[in-house]
């Protein structure tokens, strides 16, 4: 049994509220010899949509991966729901809708089919909900999926996560290579899915205006680590803007250089007579805390 | 189900078409050469030649040479049968799992598949159904092929082995099973295709050989040349040369097809040449006359060491268990890497 799972005995009303936990996750890929994350805690509540925010390579990927049982942690552990995929991956997949990062397609198969395989592979899988959703966003069924746009490529692979009926949906980097269009139609179906169902969503993303319209809570990777968990309100409520240098050193999160102006502090403090960080200039103050060349201590941020 | 496998041949249409037109193009010609050599319908008493090598019944040398001139041009099917099934079975079995990590298929499909074994049966079934039907149509029309070639001289030969009936069809699996999973090792078509053919290659080359080395080394006999080709009156001894057992009906040793041991095989031959060994005392004229019997008979027979034709069974038994066993134990360990490994 694993880390997570003995450590889930005992939390078993912990996990009616959180629908993703990582306990002291780290993984570390044995070719590169990289830790793509360092002990990771992190707990994504149930019925939120949690934008996960993070440069390329920060290891969102590899921690959505994880929790679909793809990945295996080197240290640590996680849990969908109170379960550890390492130990019950039909279980925890029960609970999950997955949208991959490429979101690849049988390129050769038309739509129709696809619908068919998810069907073949999973009883309980929605057919005429995903046929009903993917008429209504106007995309062909006949059609080969190798045919379809980005965009339309991406709400199939979502229709298809959507199915599943899973109460969690984990959505990884699918709104990368979508154009703004795309990406507003596709973060629509997630909008109205949490409406209608009360779904738990886990966006990963490292466009912040995106995630912005519809998430709730945030998370911040850099580095392989955690450097921000809170609700988005109370994140952006609980810092300040300030030009580098003039604050005391326990209250600075990093400084970091806003576009086309002066090296700026994010700091935290809720001092009504500094400016308040927009979400980008938040998450770009606890990237760059997570870059090793950035001396400032961020250990416990903003949890 | 019918759903399932009609999705799995369209997602690998070009593996699917490529192997069954080989296979239709390949059993046509296989049916057309075995057909005629067939109609040409030899009597039994054709075969045997004379002491010239010529024909000896009177009518049955044009006979013998039209069979002669398409049996010769059989070279390449029978070549073609040995090697089709092994290239289609690593054809359909290398892309199953490769293919999908190499497209990131994976990801989709195993994100939806609470049992990973589940969808690994849905990809497989109906490859392994395809090179079944595909294999045994294969395997009889190779048998139809060689019993047209051997047709009143019952001659199998160990090199055949591979290129008719059921170990034909084992040869084909093994493939298909060595295909699979070192498919789902490797995640890359390609170089899992390159790497499967190589390994089936040194188990086509190697380890078969070295099995059938040790078998053909506990049943096999001495026996000349002269008395071991196919003769009118030739010993029942199956024989091995160049490859090839040829069995006869009368002879010595025994029954037709029993296995001879080599002391019986020889005494009779050497009996007969030279008479019993004579029970005087050594330096006498007739055991002399004996010995100079002995050494000439050595000295003029040319000796080949074969196996009875009875035995031929055993080699095709322990060829098709062995495959059959290996393929198996590779598509169950398919079924282990594919639990156990990342999508892409």
């Amino acid at each position: 049994m694993s880390e997570a799972a003995r450590s889930s005995n005992g939390s078993t009303a912990a996990s009616d509220s959180v629908a993703l936990e990582a306990i002291g996750l780290s993984k570390r890929y044995r070719r590169s010899g990289q830790w793509a994350l360092l002990d990771v805690d992190l707990a994504v509540p149930r019925g939120t949509v949690t934008a996960l925010v993070g440069p390329n390579g920060a290891g969102k990927s590899t921690l959505i991966r994880t929790w679909m049982g793809f990945e295996r942690p080197t240290r640590g552990g996680v849990r969908v729901g109170g379960i550890d995929p390492q130990d019950d991956r039909a279980g925890t997949l029960r609970q999950l809708g997955y949208v991959s990062q490429s979101t690849a397609l049988y390129r050769g198969l038309p739509v129709v089919d696809h619908l068919h395989l998810a069907a073949g592979l999973r009883a309980d899988f929605d057919t005429d909900g995903a046929r009903l959703r993917l008429e209504q966003l106007g995309i062909p069924l006949s059609q080969k999926a190798g045919s379809l746009s980005g965009g339309q490529a991406a709400q199939v692979a979502l229709c298809l996560a959507l199915g599943t009926g899973a109460p969690v949906l984990l959505l990884d980097e699918p709104l990368a290579a979508l154009d703004p269009l795309a990406r507003h139609d596709f973060l629509n179906i997630v909008l109205s899915t949490v409406r209608e169902g009360g779904a738990t969503v886990l966006l990963s993303s490292h466009i912040v205006s995106d995630v912005e319209a519809v998430c709730d809570q945030l998370v911040v990777v850099g580095q392989g680590r955690v450097t921000l968990q809170s609700p988005i309100s109370d994140a952006v409520a609980g810092h300040r803007l300030m030009p580098a240098g003039s604050a005391p050193s326990e209250q600075v999160v990093a400084t970091f250089a806003r576009p086309g102006g002066a090296p700026t502090m994010l700091v935290r403090s809720t001092d009504p007579d500094l400016p308040i960080p927009s979400l980008e200039e938040l998450v770009m103050g606890y990237l760059a805390a997570a870059r090793p060349s950035n001396g400032t201590n961020t250990s416990g941020g903003a949890r | 189900m019918i759903r399932a496998a009609w999705l799995t041949y369209r997602m690998h249409r070009f593996e699917v078409l490529f192997s069954v037109v080989l296979l239709a193009v390949f059993a046509v010609w296989v049916w057309f050469i075995s057909s005629q050599m067939l109609d040409l319908d030899i009597p039994g008493t054709c075969w045997p030649r004379d002491v010239n090598g010529d024909w000896a019944q009177p009518g049955c040398n044009d006979l013998m040479k039209e069979f002669w001139a398409i049996s010769n041009g059989a070279g390449f099917p029978r070549t073609g049968l040995a090697l089709l099934a092994p290239i289609v079975g690593l054809i359909l079995g290398v892309p199953v799992v490769a293919q999908e990590i190499e497209m990131r298929t994976t990801e989709l499909a195993w994100s939806l598949a609470l049992r990973r074994s589940r969808w690994l049966l849905a990809r497989l079934l109906p490859m392994l159904a395809l090179a079944i039907v595909g294999f045994v149509v294969l395997g009889w029309l190779g048998d139809r092929l060689f019993n047209a070639l051997d047709v009143g001289r019952q001659s199998p030969g160990l090199t055949e082995v591979a290129s008719r009936g059921p170990t034909l069809v084992a040869r084909g699996l093994l493939a298909l099973g060595i295909g699979l999973l070192t498919g789902a090792i490797v995640g890359r078509t390609l170089p899992a295709l390159v790497l499967a053919a190589i390994v089936v290659l040194i188990w086509s080359l190697i380890a078969v050989p070295t099995v059938q080395g040790q078998m053909y080394d506990g049943r096999a006999v001495w026996v000349s040349d002269t008395d071991s080709g196919w003769r009118e009156g030739a010993p029942p001894i199956a024989y091995l040369g160049g490859g090839y057992f040829h069995t006869s009906q009368p002879g010595i040793g025994g029954e037709p097809g029993v296995r001879v041991p080599e002391d019986e095989s020889l005494e009779p031959l050497i009996e007969a040449a030279c008479g019993p060994y004579p029970e005087v005392y050594d330096e006498s004229p007739e055991v002399m006359a004996y010995e100079d019997c002995n050494q000439q008979f050595w000295g003029d027979i040319q000796w080949s060491h074969v196996v009875p034709a009875s035995t031929y069974g055993d080699f095709k038994l322990v060829d098709m268990v062995l495959s059959l066993t290996v393929g198996g134990i590779a598509i169950l360990l398919t079924f282990v890497v594919v639990a156990r490994r990342r999508p892409s």
